[in-house]
């Protein structure tokens, strides 16, 4: 169970502040570093991967600081984005020698393992340059599993990567994070980052715009009516009273269902189903349209 | 509140009908943008550093030439504009050298040619544009040591026509050196993305090739072949310029060869002409099989 | 120093089209050695010197220094060997060795190989081959160095080694005292001996000991330096 911990942390260069006061803790289990071009993703995971210094602040591992301190590697896996890998060797050779560099007692054993694990064990004696993108992209992991790391961050892992091979490389994430490792994934696609993080860092222009569970910030944006979508017997009965009630900015009215955009959503969800049954109307679906991430990426983005 | 009917909303993309500037303002657009380029023009500030470093490196000899001869210090130029820049031939090639992946490297680097292609411009366009450009940027970096030196001499009030003809003939000499090193240097740096490598391409293939001439040029100089030592001067693109200079000036050369007669003259340009054209056909042929990826 | 590491550093530095590459210049140098054989003494002993030492070994170590770790920090590979518990001393020191033993390899032994076809004697081929070694060796570790230290590594290298060493090196005199080709022959002009090396015409501008000196201590230090280097070294995104 490891912590990686942020306090305070601000970076910057001359006159342009990449990162802005940056606290976070980065604990067991999936998080996801969200955040537009340019919002400094990249300079909190090269602080956080201890080769950049914050200008101020802490960046540290369970206690330990990271910059400078080349022990850590034996507890934090690193997969890069580039696509860049040495020419020349086989997939194996190469997992093989950071398995080796690691240290590990039985290098051989280890890199059968990681590469089992991403499932290249069968290309493995095949030099790197004849692997497709998504390949590389599995060797990339497996380096950076070999030594059964406790800390993983990933930058951008699921670029180039086909639909089957997303599916397994959640699959392992999810693994990896219910056997208790700290798992942080950077990336800018939403809809990979909602089905498999737990928490999310959302970083904006350097700063930190918010963190937690995406349905509890969308809860916390109170600004923004939360749109529902219900599907019901009588449309109309159903719209008359949800206006009469109160809890809706507005309610529209289709042929097979109601729109409902509520202000309040704790009142609205204890009145929906009282006035349903006041009613007699029937409720075949209710759901909330607009409870994704992009929603909340895109309000957040705005709102600065 | 209602949702809207859907529609395509008018938000100013428009289709163009009207006039378009042709072929050639495409050419010029290009052609201007690399030599601004050469010079780190329209760049960043750090690919100012080199070219213009080059250049205070060249202007710096020509300063105290011109001076020497402006103060009177010495009866007669101790160089002309030609043989000095004969004598800035190492600084030319660096220029080129670096310059040169400049100017097409980054866009094999980032997949932009493809972007250049699929606009309305011909790959003989591009290559053209391309060559014409750093032509007359060395031309430039070698005319102004040339052009300083020629103003130091009309400051000692030195005999103008006797002098201008000198400067024309250093003209001349640039532009030769120009053509060729231009050329030499783009069809290296053409196949290879990496800015590093074409620039050590370049300058390792003019350095070898001119030190080879010149020791062998040594060589026979030292003993009674010297007939064959002319010869020497065809074996790489800095003698050849080197003789052609020699050719013009009616002088010697800098290694000493005497006099450059008629039949190695002929030789020395045969070998220009053949070595542009060789660089411009190997350019076209490279640029014509450019893919999206 | 690390095994593995200088296992992936030789694989890069000697891959099929490098390798070809690398073996024209020694090849070059014993061309015009065979060519030469006709010569005059000082002739031979003057183009020996401008060709090993102002040419190949300058050259080989630019090559061989910026191929150990240029191209690596340049598309970010770089990472795998930073992210582990290393020590970047070790790294850069590794890096140092490789192209320094490639680089003896490419352009001492040729230069020895060089020095006998053209019928000098024995002494002296040594004794030059000797010099290129160190020097090549010093290159080396000052190529790698300013491959870490700048991304414009080798446009800056090719105007030390052909600007500085081939021209300023050779005429300016006070320069001379700061060119790695003037240390290196100084060292020959000492294994040789004053005599013998008034006899070839080898007059370099410092002595042995502050030749050999002066190398040691570059190359001791710019290894050092990159190590520091790399502990700072960014492994750059673009987000």
């Amino acid at each position: 169970m490891s912590e990686l911990v942020l306090a305070g942390v601000s970076r910057w260069y001359g006159n342009v502040v990449a990162v802005n006061d940056v606290t976070m803790t980065i604990g067991p289990g999936i998080t996801g570093l969200l955040g537009p071009n340019g919002a400094g993703k990249s300079t909190i995971l090269n602080m956080m991967g201890g080769f950049l210094a914050p200008s101020a602040g802490a960046v540290t591992l369970d206690g330990e600081v990271v910059f400078k301190n080349t022990d850590i590697y034996r507890r934090v896996g690193i997969v890069p984005e580039g696509e860049a890998l040495y020419d020349g060797i086989t997939g194996r050779q190469f997992v093989m020698a950071n398995a080796r560099l690691q240290r590990l007692p039985d290098p051989a054993a280890a890199t059968a393992k990681a590469l089992d694990l991403v499932d290249m064990t069968a290309p493995a004696d095949r030099g790197l340059a004849t692997y497709s993108k998504g390949m590389k992209q599995r060797v990339k992991m497996a380096t950076a599993l070999v030594h059964e790391p406790d800390v993983l961050l990933l930058d951008e892992p699921f670029n180039g990567m086909d639909p089957r091979q997303r599916l397994h490389l959640m699959d392992l994430l999810r693994a990896m994070a219910a056997a208790g490792r700290t798992v942080m994934v950077s990336s800018h696609i939403l809809e990979e980052v909602e089905q498999i993080a737990d928490t999310i860092q959302v970083l904006i222009a350097g700063r930190h715009a918010a963190s937690g569970d995406y349905r509890e910030i969308r809860r916390l944006m109170t600004e923004r009516p939360h749109q529902f979508t219900i599907r019901c017997s009588d449309p109309r009965s159903l719209a008359s009273a949800v206006i009469a009630d109160g809890s809706a900015a507005g309610v529209s009215v289709h042929e097979d269902g109601v729109d409902v955009q509520a202000i309040d959503v704790g009142r609205f969800t204890r009145l929906l189903p009282r006035v349903a049954r006041e009613h007699g109307v029937r409720l075949h679906e209710v759901t909330p349209a607009d409870e994704s991430l992009e929603s909340v990426f895109a309000y957040l983005v705005a709102r600065r | 509140m209602t949702t809207p009917p859907s529609a395509i909303y008018d938000i100013g993309y428009r289709h163009y009908e009207g006039p378009r500037l042709g072929r050639s303002y495409v050419w010029a657009t290009l052609f201007a943008d690399s030599l601004r380029g050469a010079y780190g023009l329209g760049r960043s500030a750090r690919a100012k550093i080199l070219p213009w470093l080059l250049v205070g490196l060249a202007v710096v000899p020509a300063v105290v030439v011109a001076l020497i001869t402006a103060l009177g210090i010495a009866p007669e130029p101790p160089a002309t504009p030609a043989r000095l820049i004969i004598n800035l031939s190492l600084l030319v090639l660096v220029f080129v050298g670096a310059q040169a992946p400049q100017s097409v490297s980054r866009d094999l680097r980032y997949r932009t040619v493809s972007l250049y292609f699929s606009r309305p411009l011909r790959r003989i366009d591009y290559v053209s544009s391309k060559v014409a450009a750093l032509t007359v940027a060395v031309f430039a970096f070698s005319t102004l040591p040339a052009t300083i030196v020629y103003l130091g001499a009309l400051l000692a009030e030195l005999p103008v026509r006797a002098q201008t003809r000198d400067w024309l003939l250093g003209l001349v000499i640039a532009a030769v050196s120009a053509v060729i090193y231009a050329a030499v240097a783009l069809a290296i740096a053409a196949w290879t993305p990496r800015r590093g490598i074409g620039v050590a391409a370049i300058v390792t293939f003019l350095f070898v090739t001119s030190t080879i001439a010149g020791v062998l040029q040594q060589i026979a100089t030292g003993t009674a072949a010297t007939e064959r030592a002319r010869f020497a001067l065809l074996l790489s693109p800095s003698t050849v310029i080197e003789g052609l200079e020699s050719l013009l000036t009616g002088t010697a050369t800098q290694t000493g060869v005497v006099s450059v007669d008629t039949t190695l003259g002929l030789g020395l340009v045969g070998a220009a002409f053949l070595l542009v054209a060789i660089c411009y056909t190997v350019l076209v042929l490279r640029y014509r099989k450019v893919g999206i990826s | 120093m690390n095994a593995v590491v200088a296992r992936l550093t030789a694989g890069e530095l000697l891959g099929r089209r490098r390798g070809v590459v690398l073996v024209i210049l020694p090849a070059v140098m014993l061309l015009l050695a065979v060519l030469a054989r006709s010569a005059d003494e000082p002739v031979k002993v003057t183009i020996l010197t401008i060709v090993a030492f102002s040419l190949v070994v300058p050259l080989l170590g630019l090559v061989l220094g910026t191929g150990a770790i240029a191209s690596e920090i340049d598309d970010g590979s770089i990472v795998y060997l930073l992210a582990k518990p290393m020590s970047r001393y070790a790294i850069a020191t590794t890096k140092v060795v490789v192209a320094a033993a490639v680089t003896v390899a490419l352009a001492a032994v040729p230069t020895w190989a060089a020095a006998l076809v053209l019928g000098l004697s024995t002494d002296v081929a040594i004794a030059f081959a000797l010099a290129a070694a160190l020097a090549g060796i010093c290159y080396a570790a000052a190529f790698v160095l300013l491959s870490v230290a700048t991304r414009s590594a080798v446009v800056f290298g090719l105007l030390y080694a052909l600007v500085w060493e081939g021209v300023v090196g050779g005429f300016v005199p006070g320069a001379r005292v700061l060119s790695v080709q003037q240390w290196a022959l100084g060292v020959a002009e000492g294994v040789l001996g004053p005599a013998a090396a008034a006899d070839i015409g080898l007059d370099a501008a410092v002595g042995a000991t502050t030749g050999l000196l002066l190398m040691t201590g570059v190359t001791l230090g710019a290894t050092w330096y990159a190590g520091q280097l790399l502990r700072t070294l960014r492994v750059t995104g673009d987000g």
